[in-house]
């Protein structure tokens, strides 16, 4: 923060703009080495082949039938599990953030868990549940595309409730009051007034969860399998197994265009709060019998999200000989089909979360400023849109297409950087920007600017004033995205999958390993550790939520 | 008609209203009126159904305990209008009337009606956010009568304006008000935003009801020497020189008396003497601090081509009808 203080310190009097890429030198340098550089070496081997630039292969991929019938896929999917995750998040919504009743926070902590566990834990957990042997076995769900669907909302129901939730929580209750005063009974307030304030919420947490379905990967290849593909597991198949990186390349291009035109929906829809406008928000109240509906949505998203937990913790208990904590023992024991003990995987998960999380708030901190500074003239205000949007951009290009980019982009002078011990927290840190950025960024651009003025008028610097109006306000906020970081971090699976050395693998790398080796004990030891792993997260975000920001996990 | 019979409003463990009990008849307009902080505001809210209230709150003598907002037949006017910014101007006065099923044309007059009566004509396809204070609170206004409302509830509907619009507005809330006919309970903190609409006062202090009457029987008798200050009287004077002033006047003793600015009048036929402390000039006359001989420092007006300076000699006059006994102690 300081830093960023001195930096536009340093530049007053020189032109605003110029400043303002100061501050956004070093996110963008970090960016433009770690992101652009190798996403657009990704892309550059599908344009160019044997050293010829030739797109009509590109179209060719694009014209192919099963490219067809995955994109069919992809869109279908990600539409019905928006939908749903909508239709279920909003009551979900309401409930958690305009209620009051013992536990809500808990469940409000609950709820956010599944968006950091890794995939593959949550893979593992979901077939536990629907295969032949699981207590929802009777179904005959697993590997249909309703087991994918479930995957889908369990990761993504948190977005809508978060989003939609803090809109609600600041909403003044007075529009609705009058509307009431009017004649408009319960429903109709709902629909001629709430709903108009909160539909940016909602279009905006709808694009977000659409984009995170469209580019989901752990889900859709654990519980999908050969059968079905989507963009982003098509991705990988081409890249890994078929060495078709041409096709490859035109699916991510593709991906790209599709992401940033979300991205860019998403940011138009995506309101900052006006300082200026004093509200009055409704006090929470205890649950009447209206409420009903609500609570019940609320439940049923409980159990979705408990069940597969729940079944995860189970199968981790059972032993060759009934109950027992064998599989939990063996965790600290070496040897088996893993090269280190996981309790040192464990050690090794910690220590790169907590380098992704400085570098993570480092960098969202300084976009976040960058972002929110009250714009002179449209060019600025323009420059500000678009590097906010550029930021956002890790969100929802695919992980395979870093990972795999990575690989081939840093791995020669002056770019030797693969055995690099910084590699993997970096890329994690790149992961969990947006989170931080789109926690600290409503907060920050909630400060009334003429607070700032008042502190410039009375003879306050540029970095005092940062130090005496935004750090008072924003500590909290940059504490839970510190939170929020660590927990992703932590769960990061699939440009870590890329990037860990074999002998310094993270947490949920250790568990794919683990999965991927026959044997009951591996698989037990895989059960145990993922529920290491969702504890960890999971006592994580219970302490971010303590903090009482309400822009955690939102869009 | 309007009753509340020992209403008390709990808001998180505080009772903010406080054993209530008043009666407003067809077509008046009463003002409750209170400091900031004196409970009048949640008093309307649980009027209007917005907080549960204990006690009875009636209407024609039923009990409206259980009968939801909506459902109460009662308009509700914010202090910044509270408009709906995702409707135009006529979408938020027609609002009301498209929840009674008004549709075509018919709605279409009836907003451009009630426009017109609040001095809004052709303001229709306007957006609320291009529209000043003042008119914000005309449209909030016209969207409350589009109600035709058996009770309008006006939460200091003038307090966010400027000075001279709101002295303007309050005449025409007043003369639109009694045009129509319309009942209404009106609570601010400002007393000559409720002399100039208000029928009826209430004063409302700590939550408890002090004085309620006509305009005019609590103007002229506030109860004690803290309402009377409320009320705009400028100073209370107690105990021998209550009593000095009051057989000045040739009034009955009191304990205690409130004096308005203008009740001494620089006179040189006036029966009392005093010596100016100082004198500041206003557009409409000269007003003075005087020291009283035996009573102390008061205030006094005199006629604009009076000059007295600090130190001077006065005579002044006593004006009965702008003083005030109060008889409890």
């Amino acid at each position: 923060m300081t830093l960023a203080g001195r930096a536009a310190a340093r530049h007053r009097g020189v032109s605003r703009p110029l400043a303002l890429l100061a501050l956004a030198a070093l996110p963008g340098a970090v960016l433009g080495v770690f992101f652009v550089l190798p996403v657009s070496g990704m892309v550059a081997r599908g344009f160019w082949t044997d050293g010829a630039f030739d797109p009509g292969g590109v179209a060719e991929v694009l014209g192919r039938p099963r490219v067809h019938r995955v994109l069919w896929f992809t869109v279908w999917s990600a539409s019905a599990a928006t939908a749903i995750a909508v239709v279920l998040g909003l009551p979900a919504a309401y409930a958690l953030h305009r209620l009051e009743f013992p536990g809500r926070r808990l469940v409000r902590a609950a709820l956010l868990v599944p968006f950091v566990l890794p995939t593959v834990v949550v893979g593992v957990a979901f077939r536990e549940l629907l295969g032949e042997s699981g207590p929802l076995g009777g179904l005959g769900l697993d590997g249909t595309p309703w087991a994918i669907l479930a995957g889908l909302v369990f990761f993504n129901a948190a977005v809508v409730i978060r989003t939609v939730g803090a809109a609600w929580e600041g909403l003044d209750s007075r529009p609705a009051e009058a509307a009431a005063a009017l004649g408009a009974g319960p429903w109709r307030v709902f629909r001629t007034v709430t709903l108009p304030t909160l539909r940016p919420a909602i279009a905006s947490a709808a694009s977000v969860v659409f984009l995170f379905c469209a580019t989901s990967f752990g889900v859709v290849l654990t519980l999908g399998g050969l059968r079905y593909a989507s963009v982003e597991t098509e991705i990988y198949l081409l890249t890994t197994n078929l060495l078709d990186l041409q096709a490859a390349a035109a699916l991510s291009v593709l991906q790209i265009v599709v992401v940033v035109g979300l991205l860019l929906v998403s940011a138009r829809l995506r309101a900052i709060p006006d300082a200026a406008v004093r509200r009055l928000p409704a006090r929470p109240h205890r649950p009447r019998r209206s409420d009903l509906p609500q609570l019940a949505a609320t439940a049923l998203l409980l159990a979705l999200v408990a069940g597969p937990i729940a079944t995860l913790v189970a199968g981790s208990l059972r032993t060759d000989d009934g109950w027992g904590l064998a599989h939990y023992r063996a965790l600290d024991e070496p040897g088996g089909a893993l090269l280190v003990p996981v309790t040192d995987a464990l050690a090794t998960s910690l220590r790169t979360a907590v380098d992704a999380t400085w570098m993570a708030l480092l960098l969202g901190g300084l976009v976040a400023l960058v972002v929110t500074r009250r714009s002179r003239g449209r060019a600025e205000r323009r420059l500000r849109g678009l590097l906010d949007g550029f930021f956002m951009l890790p969100l929802g290009v695919s992980a395979v297409t870093l990972g795999f980019g990575f690989l081939i982009t840093l791995d020669r002078p002056p770019l030797h950087l693969r055995d690099s011990a910084l590699l993997v927290p970096l890329a994690q840190a790149l992961v969990a920007l947006p989170l931080v950025v789109r926690t600290l960024v409503p907060v920050l651009g909630g400060v009334d600017d003429r607070l700032r003025q008042a502190a410039a008028s009375l003879g306050a610097g540029p970095a005092r004033s940062v130090l005496t109006v935004d750090l008072p306000v924003v500590w909290r906020p940059l504490l839970a995205a510190g939170g929020f970081a660590f927990a992703a971090s932590l769960g990061e699976f699939g440009a870590t999958a890329f990037l860990a050395r074999d002998e310094a693998p993270t947490l949920p790398v250790v568990i794919f390993r683990l999965i991927g080796h026959p044997g009951a004990m591996n698989y037990g030891m895989a059960l145990a550790a993922s529920v290491v792993l969702a504890a960890l997260t999971a006592g994580v975000m219970l302490l971010v939520e303590r903090l009482r920001v309400p822009s955690v996990g939102g869009f | 008609m309007l009753s509340l019979r020992q209403v008390s409003v709990t808001l998180e463990g505080t009772e903010v209203v406080s054993d209530v009990s008043l009666d407003l008849p067809d077509g008046q307009v009463l003002a409750v009126l209170g400091p900031s902080g004196s409970g009048k505001s949640t008093l309307l809210r649980a009027v209007a159904g917005l907080e549960d209230a204990s006690g009875e709150i009636g209407w024609d003598g039923r009990s409206l305990a259980g009968v939801p907002t909506h459902r109460r037949g009662f308009a509700l006017m914010f202090q910044d209008g509270q408009l709906f910014d995702h409707l135009t101007v006529g979408g938020n006065v027609g609002y009301p009337l498209r929840l009674r099923r008004v549709r075509g044309n018919a709605l279409r007059h009836r907003v451009a009606e009630l426009l017109e009566l609040v001095g809004l004509g052709g303001y229709a396809g306007r957006r609320p956010a291009t529209l000043s204070g003042g008119e914000r609170q005309r449209v909030a206004l016209a969207r409350a009568l589009a109600v035709e409302p058996r009770l309008l509830l006006l939460d200091e509907p003038l307090s966010a304006l400027d000075a001279g619009l709101r002295e303007r507005l309050a005449g025409d809330l007043r003369r639109i008000l009694t045009e129509s006919g319309t009942t209404a309970l009106l609570v601010t903190h400002d007393h000559d935003e409720a002399f100039a609409v208000a029928d009826r006062l209430a004063v409302l202090r700590a939550g408890r009801l002090v004085q309620e009457g006509t305009i005019g029987e609590v103007w002229r008798a506030p109860v004690d020497a803290d309402t009377a200050l409320f009320l705009g009287y400028a100073r209370v004077l107690t105990g021998a020189a209550a009593v000095r002033l009051l057989t000045t006047a040739g009034l009955p003793a009191a304990p205690e008396v409130a004096l308005r600015r203008s009740a001494l009048v620089v006179d040189p036929a006036g029966a009392l003497e005093a010596t100016v402390v100082s004198a500041r000039m206003t557009p409409d006359q000269m007003r003075l601090v005087v020291d009283l001989d035996g009573v102390g420092p008061l205030d006094a007006v005199a006629a604009p081509d009076v000059h007295a300076g600090p130190g001077d000699r006065v005579r002044l006059r006593l004006e009965v009808s702008r003083l005030a006994a109060i008889d409890v102690p």
